[in-house]
């Protein structure tokens, strides 16, 4: 990879052959490249969280109707596990 | 309704930090992009913005699956571009690239336009992340015609060989 992460620009007014440009990010492209790395990882960090919170239910409801008497079996009939 | 290939573009040696298609044609009536892609890193998520528009103008709500035992459901989620899982991680087998295809219907319109994307990639590798599976439904919320698409990774490169063709949906 190069130093500077560049872009490909394609500006379809022009004739073919001629379309593609390869550019060097400016400062500013790169600040605001990372700015959405940041709000990319909270966002990764929301959804970590909201899969374990609904791995922790999941199991709390397992452990319920097992204890109501159901079996591995009869669980897993109803909760499509 | 038939589809006419716009442009294709092929990331060459070095890779490239994002692809923009600039001054589309406004005669068609609907746009896709095929797109097969994988990165330099681990991540795994592509940004698609329109119109170079960094404002708040995007929703989408999104099923991923990575197989086979994760399966992450209906996000909602709101921002400044729609970000959907499906692109190739540099961690997977090699020279494994995902297929993405994007919709963009009514592009040329004054409605907002709605979007969609189905995305895939193979790694054959591994307990978990096998596979990805990924459906996404997006809405960029202005009246504006789309006249730009840029697809880009967040702080990571699409690596040489990774290509997006432009087509246009038009009527016979």
């Amino acid at each position: 990879m190069s130093e500077t992460p560049v872009k490909v620009v394609v500006d379809l007014s022009k004739p073919k052959g001629q379309r593609e440009s390869i550019i060097e990010l400016t400062a500013e492209e790169i600040a605001e490249r990372e700015v959405i790395v940041a709000e990319a990882e909270a966002q990764q960090v929301i959804d970590d969280a909201a899969v374990a919170a609904r791995a922790d239910a999941k199991a709390s409801a397992n452990d319920k109707l097992a204890a109501l008497g159901l079996s591995a079996e009869e669980i897993a009939a109803i909760t499509g596990a | 309704m038939k589809k006419e290939l716009i442009e294709t573009i092929t990331v060459g040696s070095g890779g490239a930090s994002s692809i923009e298609f600039t001054s589309i044609p406004q005669d068609g009536k609907d746009l896709k992009v095929l797109f097969s892609n994988r990165f330099d890193t681990g991540q795994a998520t592509i940004q698609v913005q329109l119109n170079s528009d960094t404002g708040a103008n995007y929703s989408k709500t999104a099923l991923n699956t990575f197989g086979p035992s994760y399966v992450q459901s209906a996000q909602v989620i709101d921002g400044t571009s729609i970000a959907y899982v499906g692109g190739g991680r540099q961690n997977f087998t090699s020279n494994t690239f995902a297929s993405n295809e994007i919709t963009i219907s009514n592009y040329a319109s004054s409605s907002s336009k709605s979007l969609s994307v189905d995305a895939v990639v193979e790694n054959n590798s591994g307990a978990d992340f096998k596979y990805y599976l990924s459906l996404t439904a997006g809405n960029y919320t202005t009246t504006d015609a789309v006249t730009s698409i840029k697809l880009f990774g967040s702080g990571a490169n699409f690596v040489e060989h990774s290509t997006a063709s432009l087509y246009k949906v038009v009527t016979e």
